[in-house]
């Protein structure tokens, strides 16, 4: 067995949006990562390790995508902060790798040149080399290196090319550079700015690097001094103030001057050692003419919608099955090989068939994270937003909103993480506020399992089959109303106008198999993980409660209606009769608070303590055979399955979705209001469908 | 209402120069970290009614057209 590396340092790695810095991240590290979050905000901190052949070994920390250090969004600031050591339990790098993207190289040197001037040892790796070369693009990369006096490495890091020479510069040449502050501004700019610098190193007590940069933003930013109280002192923003007025009266932008004169320098650079290629027309010119179509557009995109989730339906049915057996055969093992009693049904019934009931969903869980994966890293999620643009914009957003809400089909978690990009403070939290509505995996158990049991399986115009339809109409109403919501509170709690859309459209690219895999693998584990915790918990609690007190009636049925859950649920089911709901569906629906899939192992451990010595994995057929012993009608039928559905689009039912809440908005204000809206609005609108469907069945 | 030529009104496939940046003080500063800056050359590629998607050095960038009216541009021989 090898010894254990020796840590010799922590190196950040910094990039624009989609410069490939996350794949250069998972080929350097392979999946010796560590994904968790900054302390206080959700911002994903992911962190791994390079490890070098004679033991020495380098931690890597993989920070969000940035276009400067001066932020305009929270998860821009982590990265500034971060540099500068001001983010608790994550100390300052000991340097950092700077990805660029070759062939767009004059924006992306403007993040090199700030890094530059923090003063943090550095290498740059060129990367999406290939691009550039077929772009017809040519780099001196040496020259470029010495005017910029950083070591660069070219890479192409989908293709593993260049990251063996960046794993050594990394340990060997990394250093500070001597081109730092190079560009050059007006000279009473200049003295204006290194004043202020001084004052923030002597009053503020600041870094240097960091007083560099805060008074650049004081001076540029259209800000008012006073969203500045918290970090300089009155001294620094009379100084600040009255620098403005002189810049003002001598005829200069201020916000415009800074980064000119940066980009004016780094120009000047990219003419000498850059040959400009001739742009031909090209695979993303051609894909984009169709996919940001004004009416292709939104076919094309609501088709791929239609088809991932029919997909989801279809192609995993078999793995389905097969996860379902398996647990029914070691239920049938649990029952061959122990005496009965107690503790033999609380495994099989508890344990077995409630960990059970959720675990088989998990093929339809893997191919929703494979097709939202695809989705991001071929590049058409940005070109959703765009076209989603047009539609967000009538209820006061921008398209970047629905970025955070089609990760949301994902986890509303990782959707109110991405809101982080969002600049406007209104705009988050409006997105924050829908993305639960966008259907999220954990609700595909629960639509799985009432359309196999409800809907009939039939086919339409041929290619449509009913189920897959009912399926896709959920996540639309989702989406309907989660546009509606948004109009609302833009037109009440949240007033504002809609703001700028302006947003990279990255190209299309083949997605990285193994960054796929990873991200795949990582959110696989983390189903898998609550359904081995959670779930197996409330499960096992069900099973109590489901079975004591126990007592001497004839049927299992009134057996479990005298339990203390069903004693609970006949205390609830008033509340859920004007939805056509019974005290078992409440039930559900109440342990499910905790995470909408608990609905299914909650109802599949009451229907199997009911049913007695039955079949644990059999619930489809538990359901449909329900009777209600007073009528001896079915208690579950087609209506009562699609009430249950609409309610759970509509309803908020996930306690981390409100603890993610809570951190993001600094207090329970937010989560409460989001609670309350969504859960009153699923049990309004279920109502209005159960009643306007009586009359239809 | 200003008349100088803009990039709303640029026609797709021409590249121009841009030589003023209007928008406000925020919306400017996202437009420079995207490229967007002054004396960059500017391709429209694609347009609607309500947005446009252009070509900045080698990258694409989606915005509505009522900012890109606040972008000066002059045509360029290229």
């Amino acid at each position: 067995m090898a010894p254990n590396p020796r840590h010799i340092a922590r190196v950040a790695i910094v990039g624009n949006p989609n410069c490939g810095k996350t794949t250069i991240f998972n080929q350097l590290t392979g999946l010796r990562q560590k994904v968790g979050n900054y302390p206080g905000v959700t911002v994903e901190k992911k962190e791994g390790n390079i490890v070098y052949s004679d033991g020495e070994s380098i931690s890597l920390l993989d920070l969000p995508g940035t276009y400067s250090l001066t932020p305009n969004s929270p998860d821009e600031e982590i990265v500034r902060d971060v540099l500068f050591g001001d983010l608790l339990d994550t100390p300052r790098p000991d340097g950092v790798i700077c990805i660029v993207d070759a062939s767009n190289l004059e924006r992306s040197l403007s993040l090199v040149s700030q890094i530059i001037d923090t003063r943090l040892p550095c290498v740059v790796a060129l990367n999406m080399m290939d691009d550039a070369k077929r772009e017809g693009m040519g780099i001196e990369v040496e020259k470029l290196s010495e005017l910029l006096d950083v070591p660069m490495v070219p890479t192409v890091g989908s293709r593993h090319v260049g990251l063996h020479e960046l794993k050594k510069a990394i340990r060997g040449d990394m250093r500070i550079s001597n081109a730092a502050r190079r560009w050059s501004l007006p000279d009473c700019v200049q003295t204006e700015h290194r004043e202020i610098v001084q004052l923030l190193r002597s009053h503020d007590a600041m870094e240097d690097a960091k007083a560099f940069f805060e008074a650049t933003n004081l001076l540029s930013t259209p800000q008012s001094l006073e969203n500045f109280e918290s970090r300089t002192s009155t001294q620094v923003r009379e100084r600040v103030k009255a620098s403005r007025d002189r810049l003002q009266h001598l005829g200069y932008d201020r916000h415009s001057l800074f980064a000119w004169s940066r980009q004016n320098w780094i120009r000047a650079i990219c003419a000498s050692c850059v040959r400009e290629g001739r742009k031909e027309k090209n695979l993303t010119g051609a894909i984009d003419s169709i996919v940001t179509h004004r009416f292709w557009g939104y076919v094309i995109f609501f088709g791929f919608m239609a088809f991932m989730f029919q997909s989801i339906f279809s192609w995993a049915t078999i793995p389905m099955d097969l996860i379902g057996e398996a647990f029914t055969a070691l239920g049938k093992g649990v029952v061959a090989i122990m005496a009965p009693g107690d503790l033999r049904d609380l495994l099989v019934d508890g344990a077995i068939g409630g960990v059970g009931a959720v675990v088989m969903f998990l093929p339809q869980i893997a191919l929703l994270f494979l097709f939202l994966g695809i989705l991001e890293d071929t590049g058409y999620m940005a070109r959703a937003a765009f076209i989603m643009d047009r539609l967000m914009n009538k209820v006061g957003l921008h398209g970047k909103s629905f970025i955070p809400f089609v990760s949301s089909f994902a986890c509303a978690i990782p959707g109110i993480m991405a809101t982080r990009t969002i600049e406007d403070p209104r705009d988050r939290l409006v997105t924050m506020l829908i993305s639960p509505l966008a259907g999220c995996s954990a609700r595909l158990p629960v639509y799985s399992l009432l359309i196999a049991a409800f809907i009939p399986s039939i086919s339409i115009l041929g290619f449509w089959n009913l189920q897959g339809v009912v399926m896709v109409s959920l996540y639309l109403l989702g989406i309907v109303f989660a546009l509606l919501m948004a109009w609302v509170f833009k037109k009440t709690i949240l007033k504002g106008e809609a703001p700028d859309f302006v947003m990279e459209l990255p190209p299309y690219r083949i997605p990285s198999l193994k960054s796929v895999f990873i991200h795949l693998w990582e959110r696989c584990w983390l189903f898998l993980r609550r359904a081995g915790t959670i779930i197996l918990a409330v499960s096992i609690v069900m099973w109590f409660l489901a079975t004591y007190p126990k007592t001497n009636f004839p049927t299992q049925s009134e057996k479990l209606a005298h339990s203390f859950v069903g004693q609970a649920g006949q205390i609830i089911e008033p509340v859920l009769r004007p939805l056509g709901f019974d005290w078992k569906i409440g039930i559900g629906m109440l342990t499910s608070l905790l995470q909408r899939e608990v609905f299914v192992s909650t109802i599949s451990t009451i229907y199997n303590v009911q049913a007695g010595e039955g079949d644990p994995s059999n619930l489809r057929s538990q359901m449909q055979k329900d009777l209600d012993p007073a009528t001896g009608l079915p208690k579950f039928t087609v209506l009562t399955a699609i009430c249950v559905m609409v309610y759970y689009v509509l309803a908020m039912q996930c306690m981390s979705t409100l603890a993610v809440m809570r951190r993001e908005t600094n207090g329970w204000k937010w989560p409460i209001f989001q609670l309350g809206y969504m859960t009153t609005l699923a049990y309004v609108v279920t109502f209005v469908v159960y009643r306007v469907g009586l009359h239809f069945v | 209402m200003d008349e100088s030529p803009n990039l709303s009104d640029a026609p797709i496939g021409v590249t121009c120069v841009i030589r003023e940046l209007k928008a406000c003080p925020e919306t400017s500063k996202r437009l420079r970290e995207l490229g967007i800056s002054e004396m960059a050359a500017v391709r429209p590629v694609v347009k609607n009614r309500t947005q446009m998607i252009c070509e900045v050095h080698n990258t694409r960038v989606g915005l509505r057209r009522r900012i890109a009216r606040r972008i000066v541009v002059s045509p360029t021989e290229r």
